[in-house]
């Protein structure tokens, strides 16, 4: 009998490290991943819980929940866990697939997988005291990821924040661990004993989730990496590494029943995620380029999820569930364009973009904001619905400065595409065609479009000798939809996703049926 | 005849005060100097000071993880630096050695003084903390020396800017926290994995490093040959 649970680690591990080695003779790594990604995803979620046979006749089969004994601690796969894993699965091969041809840093797709592989062992660990390890271990991966290939003197603050982040968080979750293994009442009833058993690792668990998720101390790392990073590891990062702490945090809620007795912990739940939303809020409209707008929409985001936590109820497992790959695809498709104009402008600062009339990079960050900021027909609408749901609509406050923390992130969305459709400043264009190519590590040098046409009529420098005019079109119009897919892909998914939720729904409520949260 | 791990355990009980003094003397140089050759040496005696008094906890053997892991991250760390200081060398720009034959003697005391109030600061809470607040499971001279090195990391992480600096201050947090925590779960498995953590650590920090000087850190040969 083969437990399933080290596979489902291993294979995504192995295969970025495989890819790492191999990438110089893989093109379409990102695809590769995305595939792959979705196999493991799909098998998680379909295969039986009976052993399945692998080799006919040979008494060899797969148990997914078969569970695993390493170093003292079990690796499982629980019921709960399949339809999370799942999407966790489902996040990072979105994101892959959006980075098809839009260069992330040429360590995104391995590293991604191997930060994949150890984001998913963190929730399959019982007792989860080596989670605290897989996230370290995934922070490290991460780094690189963040880092790209960019250089210089302080340069390096997005990837060392993050890096300081999960290191102090790591302490903070293996002493939680021992204080609950240590304690003297294994069940407590009442609030009261919870709290006088289990009250200092409530408050280690809420200090080393709130600097996991990004919530303490408020811009500790969210927005220095989303600055940092190239947009598509941003996305990655703020997805589905938010997303694995946060199913860890579901699932906990769901194991101790202590930690739903104890008030303090939903109520400081509830009160980071109303400080995140008001804090994403104040500062969306009035930032001055789109991944600050990106950071505060995270913060936001992360708000929604401490909303639904706090809730400690089915309909918030759901919205937690639900939001993965919203998020996901938003911040993906908004990091889409932010790329557009980080290689065209070596920015994505609004001054910097003014101008730049980029039509495909508008309606990346178009729909991808729109969808952070919970328009209806948008995906993002869904998501925020489902919280609204799982928060109660008794509060009408905390719904209104939600609402108002959306109309927030609409506003600054506006600003930034008005400044980009609006008359191109002379000198600054004068600037910009004087340049050659723009040095954007992670972006591999890519050439600069002409500030007047930005998308239409990209100029390769340095093509030398006889130029065959077909060719040349058909590579151009290559080149063209290269560049746009990706655009269109996550755009119309955007979309039609928000019209037609019910396939993420669907595993939402899977993934939400087994946390009843009830003793 | 002693056994290796015998003898390993004989070494940790006769070398507490010795540990304990390393500890505390490296960890407050880490703090002082911010040069990279003289900082990373120090930090080996320290992992091996800190190796000692893990040997006295669990598996001498298990113990030993921890130096070792810390060596190899150092050696890949100075690497990094070395190299960092060569692409710095050819910008014409001030490196390690220089900073070391030539001081700035305008500058460093004035740094000097302020970095040692810290350290002195550190150091009082760090002894006020093992009396008032001693650690589960741990022994006195455990408690100060895991509340030392904490309270060092925490200084480095928060007042240094560049890669190595901070990355020696987390490093030094991870040291401090093990020391803490293995007297509550003397695991070896806990041990080894910790150990992990430190040498995939380290091995981030050498990127950073690299990244901080703008040597040229792409793995993929093709970014390199692009226009």
């Amino acid at each position: 009998m083969i437990p399933g649970a080290p596979l489902v680690v291993l294979i995504p591990l192995m295969s970025g490290a495989a890819i790492f080695v191999l990438r110089r003779w893989i093109r379409a790594e990102a695809v590769v991943a995305a595939l792959l990604c979705l196999l493991i995803s799909a098998l998680i979620i379909f295969v039986p819980t009976t052993p399945l046979p692998i080799v006919p006749g040979a008494n060899v089969a797969i148990s997914l929940d078969a569970p695993l004994e390493v170093l003292g601690r079990t690796l499982r796969v629980q019921p709960e866990d399949r339809a999370l894993l799942g999407l966790l699965f489902i996040a990072a091969a979105l994101l892959f697939l959006l980075s098809w041809r839009v260069p992330q840093g040429s360590l995104f797709v391995p590293l991604g997988l191997m930060a994949l592989a150890a984001l998913v062992a963190a929730p399959l660990v019982s007792p989860f005291l080596y989670a605290a390890l897989a996230f370290e271990a995934a922070a490290a991966f991460a780094v690189l990821m963040i880092q790209a290939e960019r250089g210089g003197e302080r340069s390096t603050l997005g990837a060392l924040r993050y890096l300081i982040a999960v290191t102090l968080a790591m302490p903070l979750l293996l002493l939680a661990g021992w204080v609950i293994d240590s304690a003297s009442v294994p069940s407590p009833v009442d609030a009261a004993s919870a709290e006088s058993t289990y009250g200092a690792a409530a408050i280690l668990l809420l200090i080393s989730f709130g600097l996991l998720l990004g919530a303490i101390p408020i811009f500790t790392w969210i927005h220095p990496v989303v600055h940092d990073a190239p947009p598509l590891v941003a996305a990655f990062l703020t997805a589905v590494g938010i997303g694995a702490a946060s199913f860890l945090l579901m699932k906990l809620l769901q194991a101790y029943l202590w930690l739903r007795l104890i008030p303090l912990f939903s109520q400081s739940l509830i009160a980071g995620g109303l400080v995140m939303i008001a804090f994403g809020g104040v500062l969306a409209w009035a930032q001055g380029s789109f991944s600050r707008l990106l950071a505060c929409a995270v913060f936001v985001e992360v708000g929604c999820l401490l909303l639904n936590l706090g809730s400690a109820s089915q309909a918030g497992a759901e919205a937690v569930a639900f939001s993965l790959p919203a998020r996901a695809l938003a911040l993906g498709t908004f990091g889409l364009g932010v790329w557009r104009l980080r290689a065209a402008r070596n920015s994505d600062d609004f001054v910097a973009v003014r101008g730049l009339r980029d039509v495909w990079g508008g309606l990346a960050l178009g729909i991808g904001g729109l969808s952070l900021a919970g328009l209806p027909g948008t995906l993002g609408f869904v998501s925020r619905w489902l919280t609204i749901q799982a928060y109660g609509l008794s509060d009408p406050e905390s719904l209104a400065l939600l609402s108002f923390a959306q109309i927030s992130i609409g506003v600054g969305l506006v600003r930034g595409l008005s400044a980009m459709f609006q008359q191109s400043d002379p000198e600054l264009v004068g600037d910009l065609s004087r340049s050659e190519t723009l040095d954007l590590g992670w972006a591999n040098r890519i050439p600069v479009y002409p500030a007047r046409t930005p998308a239409t009529a990209p100029t390769v420098i340095g093509i030398v000798g006889i130029v065959n005019p077909l060719s040349d079109v058909l590579s151009r119009l290559r080149q063209q939809l290269d560049e746009r897919l990706p655009v269109a892909a996550g755009a119309v998914a955007l979309v039609v996703l928000g019209l037609w939720p019910e396939p993420l729904a669907w595993l939402a409520k899977a993934a939400a049926q087994h946390f009843l949260f009830s003793p | 005849m002693l056994s290796f791990a015998e003898l390993l355990r004989q070494l940790a009980e006769g070398a507490v005060g010795p540990s304990l003094v390393l500890l505390i003397v490296s960890a407050g140089f880490v703090v002082l100097v911010r040069n990279w050759r003289l900082v990373l040496p120090v930090m080996v005696l320290q992992y091996v000071a800190v190796g000692l008094l893990l040997a006295r906890l669990f598996d001498p053997i298990a113990a030993l993880f921890k130096p070792m892991a810390g060596s190899i991250t150092l050696i890949v760390l100075s690497l990094a630096a070395q190299r960092a200081d060569d692409v710095r060398a050819e910008r014409g720009e001030s490196v390690a050695r220089e900073r070391l034959a030539r001081p700035n003697w305008q500058r460093l005391p004035a740094q000097l003084l302020l970095r040692a109030v810290t350290m002195a600061l550190v150091l009082t809470a760090a002894f006020g903390a093992a009396v008032r607040f001693p650690l589960p499971g741990g022994t006195r001279e455990l408690n100060l020396g895991a509340y030392m090195l904490i309270g060092c990391g925490l200084i480095l992480m928060a007042t240094a800017y560049e890669s190595l600096n901070v990355g020696t201050g987390i490093l030094m947090l991870v040291s401090g926290f093990e020391l803490a925590y293995v007297p509550l779960e003397p695991s070896v498995g806990v041990s080894a994995l910790l150990a992990l953590t430190t040498l995939l650590i380290g091995l981030a920090i050498a990127y950073l490093i690299l990244a901080d000087a703008d040597a040229d850190i792409s793995p993929d040969p093709r970014s390199r040959s692009a226009p």
